[in-house]
């Protein structure tokens, strides 16, 4: 009992440690309610284009230009390594560009070398299904998409993939004893027979992103590479694209929202990238202030 | 001289793996490789797995019984050692002002830390055994086994419908029962999509179907309704066809259910018949004698001589017809179900199983395509493990991480200074770099200087101080479990006195 009451006082004690805490939540609150909601269907897309207060780089141009291109009835390999931890800056984006390329009737083969992406793939596929103006009647398992499994390895799952497929591709996930002769994989060989590869990743597999082993033991093969990453991974991902290792990177919050942004507008990004942007100056005007504070006092730390 | 063996292995291992790679035989090697790991990393997941509960069980023995000690100690006993401690404390030189009362807040102290021990031993004894305990019993299997169905065999789910369609007075009458039942397995399940040929057997093309599906969700809505004109099923239709809709799904999930046992040990009977074959008797016309199958102690008879047609039919089709050496390998369970009566007949036999309430024929025919499917696996673990995922992993991990960045930028937070020199330095990089990654200094900066590549300009902090820290640890570490490695190797052939302690 006595230590229960220690505890609880000691709980109440902390609060005015919570003054940093605090505002956050309610900048955050105020900010997320007070803008509007820029949620737009497809039809007035045309007429009325959603205002959004960020800086796209020429990087963020080129990627989108790159999916812009990819023709119709093709089919793209994404990679998923990314789980809980990063789902929620990660599967906005890996939805948007399912919707993207569902409305030009793209066939998409997941594939993880994690095995948490398994889930995240589907969860990303719900998402995009679920989100209103999802062009299709119906997104169909193994028709539309499918999901290759969790292939094993890091850096030797990445070699496979790159230069024995056949192999790769006879997995499924939902029964890997029954061999699936699933409709989207017909024509599907080899690698090459993709008209891009996708990775979103929070992870590097032996210090190394994924999408650069995949890339660097492809053989010479063309295929269009693009990385999606988290912040925390964004620099592990710059100096193999400033290696051109891979045709474009997406990574960290701003260039996910840009791309949410122009590839998807219906997607409520500038509600989040706004509220965060605002708690980055927050605590950059905390930092500065409580210094000015502590400037005026005899505490030498 | 063990090490020097070891190591010596791990040597060769590499010497050979490189021979491979260089001689172009990596393919090969790495897919077998990769395949073999799968199977040694859950191996050694369940020798971790077994090992760690195994700890939690002895730590829930050892909090128990000093949980235990303590409360069966008398206060007076505690008391007189608490005073004896006092004195010796004393003794030491250490100043203590109130010794007794400490020192009966330590012993409550070591007993609410027994007590959490003894719950945190138990909570995750407890989660571990009921995510396998459920794993293993496995509900809604039926359920995960349709979605499974649906998939790979959308035939199943259309005959279900067609069979309630006729069932039905007023839909039996409809002109087209077979788009009907396409339509309603399109509504039974997202999964559903129709092969080719059940396209051909309704009479309609694919673009139709799309098309039927896309206007009965537009006849929903009265004021389109009119605009589109010809619509495939009426208003009042409509609601029957809703309650042909749920009966199907409900009636195929249960007897999935009631039925996989059977598809599971129908399937091992088949296997186990064609191995105890003998390679004369695949290759000779001699007569096959194959026993009935039996389940429950419930024997379907002729069902061994049904084997035997089909198996004799198989033979002259492959050995004569083909003019194939048959192994056993030859005989599909799947060309089995398709080419005999197999399925008829255990469901003939078995229909009586499970509690649904449909009518004893509808069961028998629904049962007897679900065996048509050949189906004895389903993703039951995985549909779990989903589940998992979504509802404990999936909110526990995300938590786990943003309270871990919480906690850091708090911690980070009481350091800022600019009194101490090292927290100046800290204070004034982070200021800056959380303003080069603002979005309002990125807006201003290519307003304002919208050619400018140098120093301040937007990315500069990521591209020319974050990558290349970045790429110094990389070199750093690697170039430390190098010469680690090579420390190793050194130490265990040249000096040989193995890895140092």
């Amino acid at each position: 009992m006595k230590n229960f009451i220690r505890n609880v006082s000691y709980f109440l004690s902390q609060i005015p440690r919570w003054g940093l805490i605090i505002p956050i939540l309610a900048a955050i609150l105020f900010r997320y309610f007070m803008i509007e909601n820029p949620q737009i269907i497809p039809e007035q897309k045309a007429e009325k284009e959603v205002e959004f207060h960020i800086a796209p780089t020429e990087q963020d141009m080129k990627v989108l230009e790159i999916i812009n291109s990819l023709p119709r009835n093709s089919k793209v390999l994404i990679l998923v390594n990314y789980g809980p931890e990063s789902r929620y800056e990660l599967e906005t984006a890996m939805s948007a560009l399912i919707v993207s390329l569902a409305e030009k009737n793209i066939g998409i083969a997941f594939a993880t070398m994690i095995p948490n992406g398994i889930e995240s793939a589907f969860m990303a596929v719900e998402k995009s299904i679920e989100n209103g103006s999802f062009g299709k009647e119906r997104f169909v398992y193994g028709h539309e998409y499918t999901h290759l499994g969790f292939i094993v390895g890091g850096s030797i799952a990445s070699y496979l993939i790159a230069n024995n497929f056949s192999e790769v591709r006879e997995r499924d996930i939902f029964d890997g004893i029954t061999d699936i002769r699933q409709p989207l994989m017909k024509g599907i060989n080899e690698i090459s027979d993709f008209s891009a590869v996708f990775e979103f990743s929070s992870q590097t597999f032996d210090g190394i992103p994924g999408l650069v082993s995949f890339a660097a033991t492809l053989h010479e093969k063309e295929i269009p590479k693009i990385a999606f990453c988290s912040s925390d991974m964004l620099p592990a991902y710059i100096p193999f694209q400033n290696s051109y290792y891979f045709d474009g990177l997406v990574g960290g919050f701003r260039s996910l929202s840009v791309f949410i942004h122009e590839i998807h507008p219906s997607i409520k990004i500038e509600r989040q990238y706004s509220t965060l942007s605002a708690i980055l100056f927050y605590i950059i005007g905390l930092v500065v202030f409580a210094n000015f504070v502590n400037l005026g006092k005899k505490d030498k730390r | 001289m063990k090490n020097k063996i070891f190591s010596a292995f791990i040597l060769l291992c590499i010497i050979t793996v490189f021979i491979i790679i260089s001689c172009g035989f990596e393919s090969v090697l790495l897919t077998k490789t990769v395949r073999w790991a799968e199977i040694v990393i859950v191996l050694s997941f369940f020798a971790g797995f077994v090992k760690f509960i195994g700890r939690e069980f002895s730590s829930v023995a050892v909090s128990f019984k000093k949980l235990k000690e303590s409360f069966s100690e008398k206060k007076t006993t505690s008391l007189i050692k608490d005073i004896t401690a006092d004195v010796l404390l004393h003794e030491t030189g250490k100043k203590n002002k109130l010794p007794n009362m400490q020192n009966l807040v330590q012993g409550s102290g070591k007993r609410s830390e027994n007590i959490s021990k003894l719950l945190n031993s138990f909570v995750i004894i407890a989660s571990a055994l009921a995510t396998f305990i459920l794993g293993f019993i496995n509900p809604n299997q039926g359920r995960y086994t349709f979605d499974n169905i649906v998939r790979e065999q959308p035939d199943f789910l259309a005959h279900t419908a067609l069979l309630f369609i006729e069932s039905d007075p007023n839909l039996s009458k409809f002109p087209s029962p077979k788009k009907l039942a396409l339509y309603i397995s399109a509504d039974v399940s997202t999964d559903f999509f129709p092969s080719e040929e059940m396209l051909k057997n309704a009479g309609i093309s694919l673009e139709s179907y799309q098309k039927l599906l896309s206007e009965n969700k537009i006849m929903k809505n009265p004021e389109l309704h009119n605009d589109i004109g010809t619509t495939f099923i009426n208003p009042n239709e409509m609601k029957l066809v809703k309650e042909v809709k749920e009966k199907v799904k409900a009636a195929s999930v249960e007897i999935i259910s009631d039925m996989f046992p059977v598809a599971r040990e129908l399937k091992d009977w088949f296997d186990s018949s064609i191995s105890s074959l003998k390679n004369d008797e695949l290759e000779s016309d001699s007569e096959i004698k194959i026993t009935d199958f039996v389940f429950s102690d419930i024997a379907v008879e002729g069902s061994g001589a049904e084997l035997e047609n089909w198996l004799a039919g198989e033979k002259k089709l492959l050995f004569y017809e083909i003019n194939m050496k048959l192994t056993k390998d030859m005989f599909r369970y799947n060309n089995f179900l398709a080419n005999s009566r197999i399925s008829e007949m255990v469901s003939e036999k078995f229909s009586f199983l499970g509690s649904s309430m449909l009518p004893l024929e509808s069961k028998k025919q629904i049962a007897a395509k679900f065996l048509e499917t050949g189906i004895t696996t389903s993703p039951e673990i995985k549909g779990f493990i989903r589940w998992i995922y979504r509802y404990i992993l999936d909110p526990l991990l995300s938590s786990f991480v943003a309270l871990l960045l919480l906690s850091m930028i708090s911690t980070v937070y009481t350091k800022f200074s600019i009194k101490n020199y090292s927290y100046r330095i800290i204070t004034i990089a982070f200021v800056l770099t959380l303003t080069g990654l603002t979005n309002q200094y990125a807006l201003f900066a290519q307003k304002h200087f919208p050619d400018w590549h140098g120093p301040l300009a937007p990315g500069w902090i990521m591209a020319d101080f974050a990558v290349p820290v970045f790429k110094a640890l990389a070199i750093g570490s690697s170039a430390g479990i190098l010469f680690f490695v090579a420390e190793i190797f050194y130490s265990t052939f040249f000096v040989g006195i193995g890895r140092k302690k």
